[in-house]
């Protein structure tokens, strides 16, 4: 990997994945960067900031502390998307763009791919970004679509069961909170609050822009600059939010919602304790936790196969890690007829593994396979622009990883499993 | 996270609430049209298109490109949908993922793909119409990425000709224990189904609307089937279908052509006999009378879903206006249904119609409140009333083949897409290139789509329920 500086925009270069990234922050704040991709059809755009669910807590532009309703970060996205003139997606379906957006935890994202007229439509999706326009007509006639959606995700127990963990786990950081907030508290909503909300967080210092696929780089970094000289954006205050404490205990052992379903749904994992890390710390506490849960329960372990004879599970076992800078949690489970015993099993091959140590052949396996799989992802400018986005924002570097799974060793996997599988740090979900 | 899917309505919502590896964390899309629709099915742009060559009496469809960091592989096998074997058709593939002869267990074989990098090796049963379709895909990556040189394209091949054609025998036949373990597993799959609302109330209205014909048979089997599924009937099945059923491969990666050729002779022949295409599918009757299915159940938002029939397939020259019929008319945000159920109406979060290119089938779908489905149905049946009577505005008509061109065109980077794509054609016996089909959606006219919607006619009109809602409370009164 290399720097080169060119005029005022950054490239980097990453000579084995044979990629080149450009950079540039401008100056009101914003951070562009550019990955062109030789022989692809399409573009890929997202402009996001570092703004999600969890972020209900935090002080205004006018110095004022407030806490706002559940589910207003989802809220505004579905807002944004209106204009004076009407729908933005009428102008994006007239030069071919499919747009979108999302809401996570911690960041809210736009975007759209299209493959031609790109330029077009990158000033679209900066454009609408950076012109909210809400009135209490529109504010009113959202909350009917988005009770719908709530009410959709209701009625899925994969989602019930994942966020049951999540309140099982916690008992005050917002993480808890469903991210688009419940039937209830979206009533309480108004423009205002809306208002709010977007100018504390849609400051251009608190964005990232990323473009993937066919382009010129300079080109798009040239728009970007003269689209932003344009606006006007008053010098912003750090943002400052807050959160309660949180025990490292869990809130609850065990937490069971009734569905009504065919077969039962469990997750179950293990509170983070470690949490507050950034930069390439965190990302290495992510990547040997994602190793240790493969190695331990993945489709290679002999736990695995084990419950696969007995039909204790089926292939929607799966595991994962997720970490944030506030929180973390590992997820281990899926669909079965009989989750007590499941979790008992569980259970027991943590704490075996604890007594008796991992096994250093399956750790290189399970790396090799990690970094063939972020290999396929990088065919992705899904993949490239969200996961690059995300990790920005927690000061990592996307093309890090291959390096830091290969910097990982044994011992790394060792230390996280003393770290993170702790008894009282324990926490399911069922889903009967 | 594997999915099983009917085939045709592939969410990306589901990928928005699973766990998902990839895309660290979990997150909710403001809409679901980023899906990946039928009505992108066509065939390859020009820059990436197939060639074809046979190996074997095999054909072998390929690029040989150096745009990816991953090499791509598919093996597709078809199959008629018969009522007797689509059960044992929808269980073979898991059963072969069990074992090989090299590699007796599910484990080892996991362990061998992941020493060749994280190979990506999955199967897929899929509904082509009247056709059940046995679908093997790998991904490996390219070793010149690697730091460690090895030849991870061949021993990919080689891994899954393994699974192909030796898989695990016992006195001739596939491991009973195996067999045993996947019918379970199978058993349990499709009893989940109805765990996933949307998706189930999908399977009743094919089932309801296609009572009479094949079609109504589901793509993963039958439970009440799995019992007179044995080792022997499996491999028997199993040995009919590779002889004499048509097989296709197809490649996309930096491997030049000739590697490919010798690859494939090396590791993928086997004996061929006949090659029994299965037979045409059935366009399936006019509709007489709308059949309405109320169905209830403990939920907190009724899912209702209204099959169609466009009476218009793959092969036919208005199969583009109808792409254009469904893309103006419930397949992207700027469509009739999406602007007045959901933002004129803020009745639905999801409101989509989708097309099936095979049967003459389109599915609209959608959920809402227990008590707006009268009004709902009503507006869907204004809106494809407008369409016939040709309301349809020029802004509307050139959105909607700037968003199909667009959506043809980002296919042309995937290349699992790119063979589904060209799948189609084969499948629906004509060819259509990416630029044919472009050069057509930009040639059909208002009058086009209004003759094609003209034949579309609505069937069954299912709604799943809340258990809790009164008989009689907002039932439709339908109108023909």
């Amino acid at each position: 990997m290399r720097w080169v500086k060119v005029m005022g925009f950054s490239k980097l270069e990453f000579d084995q994945l044979q990629e080149t990234l450009y950079h540039e922050q401008l100056e009101n704040g914003l951070n562009v960067y550019v990955l062109p991709k030789k022989g692809f059809n399409k573009t890929y755009a997202t402009f996001s900031t570092k703004y999600g669910s969890i972020d209900n807590h935090f002080v205004n532009l006018d110095g004022q502390t407030v806490k706002v309703p559940d589910g207003i970060a989802h809220f505004l996205e579905h807002k944004l998307f209106e204009e004076e003139q009407g729908d933005v997606f009428d102008q994006f379906s007239r030069y071919g763009a499919q747009a979108n957006a999302f809401t996570s935890f911690n960041m809210t994202s736009y975007l759209f791919s299209c493959t031609d007229h790109v330029h077009q439509n990158l000033i679209t999706l900066l454009d609408f970004v950076q012109n909210p326009y809400f009135t209490d007509q529109s504010v009113e006639k959202e909350k009917g679509i988005i009770e719908q959606e709530i009410r959709m995700y209701q009625d899925n127990p994969d989602w019930r069961v994942y966020f049951g963990l999540i309140q099982a786990m916690y008992h005050r950081l917002p993480v808890k909170i469903d991210i688009a907030g419940t039937v209830e508290s979206i009533y309480q909503i108004n423009k205002e609050l809306l208002y709010t909300c977007y100018y504390t967080f849609y400051h251009p210092s608190n964005m990232l822009l990323f473009v993937v696929g066919a382009v010129n780089p300079e080109e798009i970094l040239e728009l970007v600059r003269e689209n932003q000289a344009k606006k006007n954006f008053p010098a912003a205050p750090e943002i400052k939010r807050f959160f309660e404490d949180e025990p490292p205990t869990v809130k609850e052992k065990k937490y069971t919602v009734d569905l009504n379903v065919d077969t039962p749904k469990i997750l179950l994992g293990y509170k983070e304790n470690r949490i507050g890390l950034q930069d390439q710390a965190m990302l290495k506490q992510e990547l040997a936790t994602e190793i240790l849960l493969d190695m331990i329960v993945g489709p290679t372990s002999d736990l695995y196969e084990q419950l696969m004879e007995e039909g204790l599970i089926d292939d929607s076992f799966s595991c994962d890690y997720n970490v944030e800078k506030q929180y973390g949690f590992s997820m281990i489970g899926g669909t079965s007829k009989e989750p007590e015993a499941l979790l008992e099993r569980i259970k027991n091959v943590f704490s075996q593994a604890s007594q008796h140590g991992l096994d250093e052949e399956e750790f290189e396996r399970i790396r090799k396979q990690k970094i063939g799989h972020f290999l396929k992802a990088l065919n992705s400018p899904e993949f490239i622009a969200t996961q690059f986005t995300r990790y920005k924002f927690n000061h990592i570097n996307l093309f890090d990883v291959v390096p830091v799974l290969e910097s990982i060793r044994f011992e790394d996997i060792s230390n996280r499993l003393a770290e993170h599988v702790r008894e009282d740090a324990f926490a399911a979900c069922i889903v009967h | 996270m594997k999915e099983a899917n009917q085939g045709m309505f592939l969410f990306q919502r589901r990928k928005a609430i699973f766990l998902n590896r990839q895309e660290k964390g979990m997150f909710i899309v403001r809409n679901e049209y980023t899906r990946k629709n039928e009505c992108q099915k066509g065939d390859t742009g020009m820059q990436d298109e197939f060639k074809s060559t046979t190996v074997n009496q095999i054909p072998v469809h390929y690029i040989s490109t150096p745009k990816y960091k991953t090499n791509f592989i598919a093996i597709y096998i078809r199959q008629p949908l018969k009522e007797e074997d689509h059960t044992q058709v929808a269980l073979l593939p898991y059963v072969l993922k069990r074992g090989t002869a090299h590699h007796p267990t599910a484990k080892s074989i996991e362990r061998a793909f992941n020493d060749l990098y994280g190979a990506m090796f999955t199967v897929d049963v899929m509904k082509r119409g009247e056709e059940q379709v046995l679908v093997f895909r790998l991904q490996l990556a390219n070793e010149k990425f690697l730091s460690a040189q090895e030849p991870l394209f061949e021993k990919g091949i080689q891994l899954l000709s393994e699974i192909l054609l030796q898989p695990r025998l016992e006195n001739g036949v596939f491991l009973d224990r195996h067999v045993e373990l996947e019918k379970d597993l199978l058993a349990r799959k499709l009893s989940q189904i109805k765990d996933d609302k949307i998706r189930y109330a999908g399977k009743r209205c094919v089932e309801e609307m296609f009572k009479e014909e094949p079609y109504r048979l589901f793509a993963y089997g039958d439970a009440e089937q799995l019992e007179q599924i044995s080792p022997e009937s499996l491999y028997t099945y199993y040995q009919k279908s590779l002889t004499s059923h048509p097989v296709d491969v197809f490649v996309v990666g930096d491997v030049p052509e000739q590697k490919i050729e010798d690859i494939m002779a090396k590791y993928l022949s086997w004996p061929r006999q006949a090659n029994n295409e299965p037979s045409p599918t059935s366009l399936g009757r006019a509709v007489t009378e709308i059949r309405q299915v109320i169905e209830k159940t403990k939920i907190s938002q009724g899912k209702l879903h209204i099959g169609c029939r466009t009476q218009t397939i793959y092969a036919d020259d208005d199969y583009v206006p109808l792409l254009v019929f469904n893309g103006l008319f419930g397949g992207f945000s700027h469509s009739k249904l999406f602007r007045n159920v959901r933002e004129r109406e803020s009745l639905a979060y999801y409101i989509s119609s989708s097309i099936e290119s095979h049967k003459g089938f389109m599915m609209i779908m959608s959920g809402i409140d227990f008590k707006h489905f009268n009004k709902t149905v009503t507006i869907i049946q204004d809106q494809l009333d407008q369409v016939k009577k040709g309301q349809i505005t020029d802004e509307e008509l050139n959105q909607t083949k700037a968003m199909l061109i667009n959506q043809i065109k980002e296919s042309n980077d995937q290349p699992f897409q790119l063979m589904e794509r060209m799948y189609h054609g084969i499948v629906g016996g004509k060819m259509r290139s990416g630029n044919q089909l472009m050069d057509q959606i930009n040639k059909v006219r208002k009058e086009d789509v209004v003759k094609v919607a003209d034949k579309i006619q609505i069937d069954t009109i299912y709604f799943l329920t809340s258990n809790e809602v009164g008989e009689g409370d907002g039932l439709f009164e339908t109108r023909v």
